[in-house]
Order: structure tokens, then sequence, then C-alpha cells
């Protein structure tokens, strides 16, 4: 390929750049101190840097370091050397090179991060001071100390205007992260992830529809939190746009770990937590399997029984079970991290190996998964202006799964459904050894291949088999070439590999599907990418500088799956394809390429006014032939007006002030092959009522056309933002503030828009929705105590984000967009122009809706006076139920906000991190589905007399009808009727998922006294004790409002129908380092 | 400085180099979907199109006009709304109505057309042009003015206007005589075994396509009088001359998707889940052959059968061959073409030869019904032929355009039917009104198509 004859090319220049050897002197040994400037703690960690030479350490814990200037470079010159860490202001001093020297070095609190270089993307660095928009960076200690396996997980909460939902609680799960709200109609809405440079994969790969099948990863949870160094993330398409095409959901930029000159540091983490289930469904234990007060009584094997639970009182002395407790316990997640780094003038590494195994909270060992992480990281100055560098990170992920969701063969479906008086073990008869559940409880002998209706939970723990295995390896090689004193060349040529094997299958009997059935899926993908930049700076004068870069980025993704659905099993075992009879493949290949380039200028103005202007042009394989290329421009402007007031020492009441605004644009690419009209292979025609007929009829092997027209004059979607704000200090900088206002207009959503059906097709793929975001971003830090022994600080973050669909080509709504809303029965995900991204679905009639109820249109007879969206009571003194289909549910909080503080006293650490959600509805399936069974403890009223809108304690509200008032009994039949999810409404079960969440607490302890080195030979050994989701605040019904069915694998978030639950846990952790 | 020069040639080789790839961008499978066939052969098209044209004609166009001629009962779910007339709405047959023009429909047989042209096959291009006139007729018969003239061609016409069903029907005869001349000429190979019900014969395709002529001149006839009824019969005359010539969908049976859409619906247990939802009991022509003791019952019916809804495991079958267009379809068709042009004696000699080929034993692959001995009719009136007709014309979607022509047998609509009588059209689906500016607003759509001005009022 042309793209590794290129980067021969690179490694060709670098060498014809031979420079010429110095002349050798005597080696120069700097050694000091770097502490606190308040307090004089000693600072661990700080870099120590002697600019231009390329010498960096870094300090001990006791804040000491020792640098070595190689005798070739030192000849007694003046040179520059400064200490560096994050949170402080950099503090440089002049020494002359020669002989042994001292430096310490007393930093200044950095609250702001003023001064810090942040990687903005494609290969440009800025000073944070300079940007023009908002950052928001998260390091590595706020990551280790979240404890989560996920590095989106261990975002939540840490900075405004990201929003972190994880799945569930499952041993591999998958999270799902969105900034400043949902942008597109198409595909999962997440942003873009680079990890050093190189974009890399973050899909969810699953073998069945993921609203049921088993949970799945999202794929940047390869990466091990503890290789992190620092996360950037670019919220908006302003500070986004030099990633064109691909930036429209953001862009998460992870930087990992490197190596510094100095010692050889080792450090070995470990955690060991313990794992339970937070919040449970309430189940009841009263009344018996049955109907109408009569209980199902099995009268010979082979019975079939009722499902529900309406039967009598469960009489006293009788066993029941909690279905829910029984298939639980403690989990437990190990994790280790061994990493040794260091390195001399010239070279330096990290290299780390990480074993994660978590042992879910599901009984038994089939909820598992274990990740095992290499990594190298190094460089070299091949000479004194090139440096060569590389990393690698190797991936082994494998895990068990256990069937959840919606899905008759799922966990929680079936075992949450079985009446409380049957005992679920054995879950195998114990005369036929075949499964034995609550409809189906004595199984005839060599009756393996019949369902039975909802399965026993336990055999879906033990008898079926889920596993996914997944192989990555991605990295870089890197060129740094400082041509001249002010041209800069950086290359990067990455690759992002994985392969993935799933395996998920059902066992003879799975009420799924009674037969047995395997599904195998082999995926893999390959990403290459190349970047490569030019930058020039030049000082024109004190007061005026600026940089040019250019680049040229090129992009290569291949993707590939093969499906197989095996069915029915012959043997009952092995689950493989060749142990089945039918088997149904579906295969997807795709092949992306993008080539790019980049131009960008900065201009730094009396060190107080910063200005960026930026353009991208993009090429896209996917782009139609009218619109092969596009462009995406961005500007912003931050300005230190403190400076201009003389008031650069950042001290006094008001200590620092910047104002800051930008304008961006960024793009969504579009579907891949959505310009192509195909022919459908394998297909049938079908009714809505399951018959159909294969197009190939005997053989006879047929063909027709989609009815998806493809459009080959789409283009990519663009995302124009507006965003200001400022940045102020107080107090000598023990107070900052943050404050971010935006506005985004998404315009050309590519959306499949109907088109007349005598036209031969259904759709056709347009450029024509429009989406607005806006909101506001704060964040605010607080240090009111910053002595030696004891200091304290406190930070807060809030945000609130909008989204309206400001258009839809004419349409009103939009459903079930591909791998956008999931499919539901009654809660679909969907646009609705006017509204934000949400479920529709059907509701009781309300008042001032325009409904009209047998002829009579209420809203002019019995709600006049009531108030709006008033239920409407019916002469019976029932709700009646609504069939217009109308949106029910805004997933989107109205807001979230977290508060982290920490303490410092002695070597005590404590911290804790409290989330907030406010607002953000979900739809509680599981609760409608548990009235219909009669298993929900709230079906404990049945048989008492209630009035809707007074004592009806499940449907809340102002009434109005002309049965309002009218007590009426409730019982079986209401909640098998209108009370259920089944028959009722799916508005009914939409819920609030406003939630508070201790979401980390946690002590620790620092022993770096000097029995740590005599004894052992360590420098210091942390230990803590930490506390994961300990508390969980909220009036959602269910399992934790934290949870979405499908995952991250679909954008419309906020559907819970027998979710597996979360976890909280507590996790003890020691870290040993030297 | 010579190196710094060095370094900067350097970086713009790099770009040069990387920005030669032209191809970077185009070719392959970058833009070209490797997942999907992006062409075809005619006879790959036409397997698809025959698959379209059976579900078409034995799926919910088929149950909602058995259950509306009252030749079975919904009882069940949205059968019984469909029964009941409650159910059906403007966006219950978007698939239907989307079947003529869509893959499998038009769409490809314009393919096939294309291609067929070209290679100078005259007899596969007569077979699709029948397929196409046999498709689109039955939406004119439902919908009235539909799409036509500017269907299929969404980047000329995005909004295709509404032919008016004469119009339609016009087209319809025309095409259908093209395709007769291409099929006489004999040019070609024609799909050969890719056409499961003639083998791409094409004597038995021009016959077929004359029976269709003569449908759409009985489609026309209420409106048009006499001069239908003589175009009828010049057709029928040359029509389906022997049950050789019938149209049977032949189904397989070997798999869910090659069986009988009918027993799919009705009896598959746990492929669809819909057995009962439409049964046979005492249906009108349950209780209508029960009564006169028609020996055809049990190929029709069987009370207490195992499926207990009373159908007869004959027909309820995943090999069922279903007829669409018959031998005896033709044979009737001229009878009561015959009794319209004032030939009494004809219409009975047509009515009788019908009935006694009844005693014929099929092929096996046509054996649509068993032999039966029927007593001859000792005259030939309209309710006489047009009764037999409803008999024979069991589960096709034909029978309707009977009645509305007809109004026989004297059914009394179910629940009172709307306003009082079993509806004459259905509305345009949603899915066409919503998309094309063309389509009425449902409350100015008429209640009834041209061909049909009168509505059969209550017995």
């Amino acid at each position: 390929m042309g793209r590794s004859v290129r980067s021969v090319i690179a490694v060709v220049c670098a060498l014809i750049a031979l420079p010429a050897y110095a002349v050798a002197q005597d080696a120069v040994t700097i050694t000091g101190r770097v502490a606190s400037a308040e307090g004089g703690a000693p600072l661990g960690t700080a870099s120590v840097t002697v600019e231009g030479l390329g010498s960096v350490t870094l300090t001990r814990d006791d804040g000491r370091y020792s640098l070595v200037v190689p005798a070739a470079r030192a000849h007694g010159q003046q040179a520059t050397i400064t200490a560096r860490l994050i949170g402080y202001k950099a503090k440089a001093a002049t020494i002359t090179l020669a002989g042994n020297v001292t430096q310490d070095f007393a930093l200044d609190v950095n609250p702001l991060r003023l001064g810090e270089i942040i990687v903005t993307g494609a290969g440009t660095t800025s000073s944070i001071e300079k940007l023009g928009t908002a950052v928001s960076t998260v390091d590595s200690s706020l990551i280790t100390r979240s404890h989560e396996n996920n590095i989106v997980e261990a975002l939540a909460g840490k900075t405004p205007g990201v929003q972190v939902n994880s799945q569930s609680g499952d041993p591999g799960s998958s999270a799902y992260i969105r900034i400043r709200g949902i942008k597109s109609l198409s595909g999962d809405a997440q942003p873009l992830f680079v990890v050093d440079g190189v974009p890399i994969d973050n899909s969810v790969m699953t073998a069945e529809d993921p609203t049921a099948g088993v949970a799945a990863p999202n794929r940047a949870a390869d990466i091990n939190p503890n290789d992190i160094e620092t996360v950037t993330i670019l919220k908006g398409a302003a500070a986004a746009a030099i990633y064109g095409a691909r930036a429209s959901d953001g862009v998460v930029i992870i930087t990992t770990k490197s190596g510094h000159a100095g010692g050889t540091h080792y450090s070995l983490g470990s955690n060991y937590s313990f794992d339970k289930v937070n919040r449970k469904v309430p189940l009841q234990t009263t009344y018996a399997q049955g109907s109408h007060g009569v209980n199902a009584v099995c009268a010979n094997p082979g019975c079939r029984l009722t499902s529900g639970s309406y039967g009598d009182l469960i009489a006293a002395g009788t066993p029941t079970y909690n279905h829910f407790d029984e298939i639980f316990e403690t989990g437990h997640n190990s994790d280790n991290t061994l990493s040794a780094s260091g390195g001399n003038d010239k070279t330096v590494f990290y290299l780390s190996a990480g074993y994660t195994n978590q042992q879910g909270v599901i009984l038994g060992p089939n909820d598992t998964y274990k990740r095992t992480t290499v990594r190298l990281k190094a460089s070299h100055h091949l000479f004194d202006r090139l440096t060569v560098g590389g990393n690698i990170s190797y991936v082994d992920g494998r895990g068990q799964f256990v069937q959840k969701g919606s899905n008759t063969s799922g966990l929680l479906l079936g075992a949450m459904r079985t009446s409380p008086n049957f005992n679920n073990f054995p879950y195998l008869d114990t005369a036929t050894q075949t499964q034995r559940s609550y409809r189906y409880p004595q199984p005839v002998l060599f009756d393996n291949l019949s369902g039975r209706g909802y399965d026993n939970p336990l055999f879906v723990i033990f008898g079926n088999l889920n596993t996914a295995e997944t192989n990555r390896a991605y990295g870089n090689v890197n060129l740094n070439y400082d041509a001249t004193d002010w041209l800069k060349l950086d290359y990067t040529l990455g690759a992002d590999y994985y392969s993935n094997q799933l395996l998920d299958a059902q066992a003879q009997s799975s009420s799924s599907f009674a037969s047995g059935q395997v599904f195998r899926t082999d995926g893999n993908n390959l990403q290459i990418d190349h970047n490569l930049t030019a930058t020039l700076s030049h000082t024109f004068s004190p007061n005026f500088s600026g940089t040019f870069t250019l680049g040229q980025n090129l992009n290569a993704r291949r993707f590939r799956e093969t499906d197989v659905n095996g069915q029915n099993l012959v043997a009952a075992t092995p689950f493989n394809l060749q142990n089945t009879t039918a088997w149904i493949p579906t295969e997807f290949k795709s092949l992306v390429h993008s080539e790019s380039y980049f131009g960008q200028a900065t201009a730094d103005i009396y060190n107080q006014l910063y200005l960026t202007a930026a353009l991208r042009n993009d090429g896209f394989s996917t782009f139609g032939e009218s619109n092969p290329r596009a462009w995406y421009p961005k500007a912003s402007a931050a300005w230190t007006f403190t400076n201009l007031l003389g008031k650069t020492d950042q001290r006094g009441a008001f200590s620092f002030g910047k104002l800051r605004a930008a304008y961006g644009e960024t793009g969504k690419e579009p579907g891949v092959y959505a310009t192509n009209t195909v022919l459908i292979p394998g297909g049938f025609f079908g009714s809505g009522f399951g018959d159909f007929l294969n197009a190939t009829q005997q053989g006879g092997g047929g063909l027709f056309s989609s009815g998806a027209l493809g459009n080959p004059n789409i283009k990519p979607e663009r995302e124009k933002e507006f965003e200001g704000g400022a940045d102020l200090g107080f107090l000598d900088q023990k107070v900052d503030l943050s404050l971010t206002y935006y506005k985004n207009k998404s315009t050309d959503v590519i959306l499949p828009l109907p088109i007349p059906l005598s036209s031969g097709y259904a759709t056709q793929l347009k450029n024509g929705a429009t989406l607005q975001n806006k909101g506001y971003e704060v964040a605010m830090n607080v240090r009111p105590i910053t002595r030696p022994n004891f200091s304290w600080d406190l930070g807060v973050n809030w945000a609130k984000n909008t989204t309206t669909v400001t258009g839809l080509s004419g349409a009103e709504f939009v459903s079930n967009v591909a791998q956008f809303g999931g499919t539901f029965s009654g809660a679909a995900g969907a646009a609705t122009l006017g509204n934000d991204i949400g479920l529709r679905g059907q509701d009781f009639v309300r008042c001032g809706r325009g409904v009209v109820v047998d002829g009579v249109d209420i809203d002019a007879t019995s709600c006049v006076g009531a108030a709006k969206n008033a239920l409407y009571i019916d002469a019976s003194g029932f709700p009646v139920f609504d069939p217009t289909d109308r949106v029910i549910s805004d997933p989107d909080p109205h807001w979230t906000g977290s508060i982290r503080t920490s303490f410092h006293i002695s070597k005590f650490q404590i911290s804790a991190l409290v989330d907030h959600k406010q607002g953000g509805d979900i739809w509680n399936g599981t609760r409608g589905a548990l009235y219909n069974f009669g298993i929900h403890k709230d079906t404990d009223i049945r048989g008492g007399t209630f009035t809707f809108g007074k004592d009806y304690p499940y449907l809340s509200g102002p009434v109005a009808g002309p049965g309002a008032g009218t007590p009426v009994v409730i019982d079986q039949s209401w909640f098998q009727g209108d009370g259920s999810g089944f028959v009722g409404p799916s508005a009914e079960f939409v819920e609030n998922g406003t939630y508070t969440k201790l979401r980390e607490i946690s002590v620790a302890y620092t022993f770096d006294g000097k029995w740590v080195p005599n004894l052992i030979g360590l420098t210091s050994i942390d230990l803590r004790v930490a506390g994961r989701n300990l508390a969980t605040w909220t009036k959602y019904k269910g399992i934790d409002p934290e949870t979405n069915l499908a995952g991250a694998a679909f954008a419309v978030q906020g559907i819970d129908y027998f979710n597996n639950p979360q976890t909280r846990s507590i996790v003890i952790s020691v870290g040993l380092n030297r | 400085m010579k190196m710094q020069l060095k370094g900067a040639i350097c970086a713009a080789a790099l770009v040069v180099v990387a920005a030669g790839c032209n191809n970077f961008l185009k070719g392959g499978d970058l833009t070209k979907d490797p997942n999907n066939p992006l062409n075809a052969t005619p006879k790959q098209l036409f397997s698809s199109v025959q698959s379209n044209l059976w579900i078409q004609q034995t799926s919910d166009l088929a149950r909602l006009t058995s259950m509306w001629m009252q030749q079975v009962v919904g009882v069940a779910r949205q059968a019984y709304g469909t029964y009941t007339f409650t159910g059906v709405t403007e966006s219950s047959f978007d698939a239907e109505f989307a079947r003529a023009y869509q893959g499998g429909g038009i769409l490809d047989l314009r393919k096939i057309d294309s291609t067929t042209q070209v290679l100078g096959d005259s007899i596969f291009l007569g077979i699709s042009k029948v397929t196409e006139a046999w498709l689109i007729s039955v939406n004119a018969d439902i919908w009235g003015d539909i799409p036509y003239s500017q269907a299929d061609s969404f980047f000329v016409y995005p909004q295709p206007v509404l032919d008016p069903q004469q119009t339609v029907y016009d087209m319809v005869e025309t095409r259908l005589s093209e395709a007769i001349a291409e099929l006489q000429s004999g040019i070609g190979s024609g799909p050969k075994g890719a056409d499961l019900v003639y083998g791409g014969d094409p004597d038995k395709w021009i016959e077929l396509a004359h029976t269709l002529k003569a449908r759409v001149w009985l489609h026309q006839a209420e409106k048009l009088g006499t001069p239908a009824y003589a175009s009828a019969l010049v057709e029928a005359a040359q029509g389906i001359s022997s049950n050789d010539g019938d149209y049977v969908a032949n189904f397989s049976g070997s798999q869910a998707g090659e069986s009988n859409p009918w027993w799919q619906f009705l009896d598959a247990n746990g492929t669809t889940g819909r057995n009962g939802d439409i049964v046979a009991t005492n249906s009108f022509l349950y209780d209508l052959m029960s009564s006169t003791n028609d020996p055809r019952f049990p190929d029709y019916f069987q009370p207490g059968s195992v499926d207990t809804y009373d159908f007869s495991p004959f027909r309820e079958n995943p090999t069922y061959p279903q007829p669409f267009v018959t031998y005896n379809e033709n044979l009737l068709i001229q009878a009561e073409a015959q009794l319209q042009t004032g030939a009494t004696g004809a219409a009975l000699t047509s009515l009788n030869t019908e009935r006694a080929a009844w005693a014929l034993l099929l092929a096996p692959t046509k054996a649509w019904h068993r032999a039966y001995t029927l007593a001859p009719a000792g005259s030939a009136t309209l309710s006489a032929i047009m009764t037999e007709k409803y008999i024979v014309l069991f589960q096709n979607i034909e029978s309707w355009n009977d009645y509305k022509r007809t109004c026989i047998p004297a059914l009394t609509p179910v629940a009172g039917g709307v306003n009082g009588v079993i509806p004459g059209r259905l509305l345009y689906p949603v899915g066409e009104r919503q998309t094309n500016t063309n389509i009425p607003a449902v409350s100015a759509q008429p209640p009834r198509n041209w061909n049909d001005p009168n509505a059969c009022s209550d017995s």
C-alpha cells in the first residue's frame, strides 16, 4: 500500500537530515527539590526539564529529583530548567551547565491550569491560557480514583456537559457518552476517540439484537485506565473543527503515560472490590400463582400453568422465595497493573501490564469479564533534532455473559415473573433432568424441545453459554523533527486492529427458541491513520508572536463481520454450528477512506489576546459524487483582560479574568454506501402478520430492488456552533470559575425520508433534518484551606443542554432510524418536530389534547375547568386508553451536576464525588410487565377500592370526566388490562429518572516513612479504601436509573425492560511504588 | 541551513506522495456496496416478481376480500377488526398498495424489460408485460384512480399523479395487447424454469393475457355496459382453454417461506401464532355449500377438523396449489358475458362446461381441487353463474370485483358494514398520502371507484 511506502520515505528523510556530532565534555548533574509554594509540601511526579536538551525527569514522592546532562551536551552554557506539575504553575530558572548544580523550586498552585499545554487535536497543542473554548481535561488521579474498568464510565461526573450512562453492572457492559446533546439522527451519536493522536474504534458489537442477547462492551473499554495520563474532551464544533467530518459529537483525546528520564520507576497497583446489586425491584410474596384468586395446581406431569400470580393468599408457613435476591451474590473485581518507566536523556519508556478479572454479581461462573493489557511506549532521540517514538497496546478481553432484557430466555424476565411460591431450585427436574420452570413445573420425559413459557433463571445462568473473545492491538510510530528553531515536523502513523468472536447459545428447551440455537459472530476492524503536520512559529516582537500549522491526514477503516445463526441443536451440546440443522448467515464488510488537509494559525498579542483560526478540508469515500469535499472552519479569541489591567501576578480579590469566544463547524460523514441502491439477496415478501414468501422459491435464486433508494448526492451533516464564556479567578486564585454558553445548529442531518410508495421505493436518505442544541456549563473550584498538613478543596460542575428537533423535511416525526432508537413496541425511539429526541408511544386520554371519546369532544365538555393533561375518567371510574401515537418520554436530563471534594490531612487523603442528574425520563417497562403478572410489590393492593386522582397510588395528578371521584375495585383485570404495561399505554410507566449518586468516596494513606525503603526497599506505599456508587437517591421505582436496555448501541437512552441491575462496590487498593 | 532545506524538501515529498494516490477515495469497496448485488439477471428478478405476485394474491388482500365476501370469518385480534371493518384504516394496507410498484413489482419488471429488449428476448418481455398489467390492475380495482403513468420514475416524477381508473384499465389492456404480440413472435428463450407455473410457455401466457383482458373488461362493465361484456367475450374466447393453462401458484412447502400463505396464517403453529384469528365456521360460503349439499364442500371445509376452525386440510396445507386465474374462471367469464349480451344458450353451455370440468383429474402440481361430479345447471341465470363463480373463487381477491359489479351473492354486511354496505374501495395508504401531494385527504376521497358507482344495498 501507498501508506507504508510513505512511512519508509519519512524514515529515509530523517536519515538524510543527520546532524554532525558534538564534541564531548564532562557530564553535569542537577539535583534539587520541588515543593508547593503554599505550605511547602513536597510535590511528587513533577517533571523537571532542561529546555532545548530534551533532558527530563520526574520528582520522587519526597519532591527530590536528580538529572544528568551528558557530557556531550554540557559545555558550560546557560540553560533554562523548568519544573512542571498539573495543577501548578510551571516555574523556570536559569542555570549554568557546569559542575554539579542544585536547583530547588517552589511551585504556585495554578487553579485554572494556566500555561499548561494540552493536545487540541490532529497534531496541534495549545497552552490552556490561550484557548478560546472551554477546556475539559481529566487527569490520571481522577480516573484511578473512580475504580472503573471502563474509561468511559470513569468520566462520569468529571466535567460539565459530558453525560455518561452505564448499561448495567454486568461485567464487560457498555457505557454511553454524549457531549452537549444529540446532533444527529443516525448512528450512536458518540464522540470520536483518539489515543495518542490516532483515532480508535468505540463501537459495540453484539451477536443478537442489542435489546436482548447479552451485554457487550464499547470498545474504548479495551483501554487500561491505569495507562492514561490525561483525557481532554473537545466538546463542541468550535474546539473539534480540526477533526472535520468525524467530530460532530465531539472528540475524546486520550494521552497515555510516558516515561521520563531518570531512575526507573516501578509501580504496582492492585484493587480488589466487593460488588453488590445496588437497587432491587420490589416483588410481592403474598399471593400464589394462579388467576382470579384460584391457585394454579399442577395435576399431572406436562401441565402448563398460568403465567400470573393472581392466586389465593399464600398460606402461613408455606415457603416463599424472593426471585430477585436468589440469583445474585457478591461479585468481585481484581485489577492489577504493574508498570515500569524511566529512561535516560536519549531514550524514555513506559511499560505496563494489566490484568482485570471481574466476577459479576450474578450467581455462578458465567458472569465474568477478564481483560489483559500490555503496553509499551517509548521514544528515542535519534539525533539532536529528531525523535522517533512508538507505542503499542495489546489487549485480550474475554468474558462469559448471561442473557438479559427483552427476551423470554433473559435472566430477570423469567426470574421476576416467577411466582413467589415456586422454588426455582433445582432448575433441572430430578426425574427427567430437563428444565423445570414455574409455568412448566413437571416436564414429561424426553420433552427437551418445548419452550417453558419463560425460562427458569437458573437455567438461563447455568444452561446457556454466551462468550466473547476480543484481541486487539493499537498503537503508532511517530517522528518529531525540529528542523529549525521555527519549523517543527510531526508525523504519526497509527493502527487499530481488533478481532471479536462472539457466541450466544440458547440451550434446548429455551423459551426463546425451544429447539436450541447458536449465534456466532466473527468481526474484525482495522483502522490506519496517517497524520503529518508542519508547524512554523515566529516571534515578531515581544508583543506579537504566532504559529502556523499545516497538516495532512489520511485514514482508512476496514470492517468485516460474519454472523451465522445456527438453529435446532442436534445434541444438547456442544454449542457450535455443526451441531445445528439450519443456518442463517449474514455477512457485512465496509471500507472507508478519507483524505484531509488542515491549517491553523495562532497569534499572541501583548500576552493577553490570543487568536486562533483553522480550516479543514475533508474528502471522504462516503460523500456523494456531487459533494466530494467539505470545508470546516473555526475561529476563536481568548482575552486575558486582567493582564490589560496590569494584574499579571494573579493576586488579589479578583485575581484573573479571561473572556473567550469561538465559532466552529464540524461534520458527520454519511453512513457507508448510502449512495448505493442495492438489490436484496435472500429476501422475502411478507405481510404484517407473519406470513411471507421468499424471493427464492424452489432454488430459483430471486433478487429484488431494496426499498431504500440511495442518494448519489449525499453530503456530510454539518454542525455550526458558537461558544462563549469566561474563566475567572478570585481571592489569590483560591476560587476559580468557568462559565460557558454554547449554541449548536445541526443542518443537513441525514434521515431516511419517506417517498411515495408509487415511486417503487419507501425511503431515500436525504440531508433533510435540522437540530438545535444549546446550553450552559459552569465549573467552579474552591480551595478554602491550603496548609501544609491540611488542605481542602471543592469542585462543582453544572450543565444544562436543550435539544430541539427544528426540521424533518416536512415529516412530523421520524422513528426507529437504524442503530438509533431501537425497536420496542409502544416505546420507540424517535425524533419529533419541536421536541427533544425521545420515546413515542401511547397515553391515557387526557384533557387539553383535543381527544374525542365516544363522539364527545372532552375538551368542550368534561375537561372544562380541569387542569391541562388532567386524566380523563369515564363513567365506570377508570381512565381510558388513547391510541394516538405521541411523545411520551424525554430521556435527556434537564440538567446535570456534580460536587467533588477532597481533604488532605497529613498523609491521609479523603475524597468524594456526588453526581446528580435532574430529570431525564425512563420507561420502566419492567414494572409495567410485572403488574401484568401480579408479581410487582405494587400489586399487593389488589382487591382494594381506590379512586383515581385521589388514592390510587400509581397514577397521580388531577382528574376530570364523568367518572371522576368514582371509587373502583383495583384487581387482576385492571392490572392485566389498562393498568399493565402489556395492554395499557406505555406512558403509564414513564418515570422521572432523577438521581443523586455518591459515585466515589475514598480514604487513602501514603506510607513513606524511613521504614518503607529500609524494610522493603520501596519508596512509598499507597493504601486506599474506596466506595463506588455506595448510595443512590432516586424516586425511580426500579433498578438503578442509570441504565439502558441496549447500552451504548443506540443513541436513544432511557429504556428499562428487565435490564440487569447496577452494582455498588467497596474497593481496597494498594499501590507499591519504587 | 543545508540540513533544514533537506528536511523541508522531504516534508514536501511526503505530501506529494500521499496526494498522488488519486484513487484513494474512489472505486472498489470504497464506493460500491460489496455486501449486496447491484445488478441482476432477468431470471433472478423474475423469481422475485413471481413471489411478490403470489403474496399479493394470497396474503392480506386475499384475507380481506375473503372476509368481506364472507367466505371466512375473522374472529380475533386484527382479523376481527378487518372482518367488522373497524380495523381497516388508511394505515392498514401500505404494503399491499406498494407491492405493484416496489422491487419485485414494476420497478424490477422495468429492469427485465430493458434487458430483454436489448437481448431481443420477446417471450421474456411479453411475460414481464403480462405480469405488470396484472399487478397494477389489482391496484386499480381496489384504489380506483392510482399512479401509473408516472410511477416508478422517481428522478423524473418524484410525485406521481393519479391516473383515472379508466385510463389505467386502458393502459392495462394496451400492455396486455403488447405482451400478446411479443409472445406471439416466438423469439427468445423466456424465463424457462424460473417460471414455476408455466415453465415460460408463451402459449400459456398468451391465454392468461386474454383471460386477464377479459377480467379487466368485466371490471368496467357496470360503467360501460354491453360493449364491455362484448369485449370480455372476445378476449375470454381466446383465454385459458383447459385446466392445463390454469395459473396456479405451486408451493414446495419445504420451509415456511415456500409454504402457502393461507396455511401460514391459518394453521402454522408457532411461525405466526395467528391460528384461530380467522375461522371458516358458519361463513356465508360455508352455510351456502352446506345447505346445498355442494359436493365440493370437503375440499373447502371440514367441521371439527384437526385445527378446530373447520377448514379442510385439503386446502389448508403448506403445499396447496393456490389457483389465481383458471380455466373455470374463464368459462364463467364467458357465461356472464354471453348472458349479458343475450346469448343465453351459450351461457348455459359455458356454465355447465365449467361444472363438468370439476370432474377432471388435475395434474398433481396443479391439483387445486379434487374430482367431483356436479349436476348440470338447469338454466343460466346471472345468480346461478355468479354464485358458482363465488364458490370457485374461494380465497381469490377477484371475488370482491364480481360482488361489486353484480351484488351476488346477496351478502348482509357484517355489523352493519360501513354506512350500511360493504366498502367498494380502500383508502389510499397513509404512506402514499403523506409523501405524494397528489393524493387527496381522507375526507376528500370518494367512497367508491369510477367502475363501481352503485353500492350493493342490504338484501
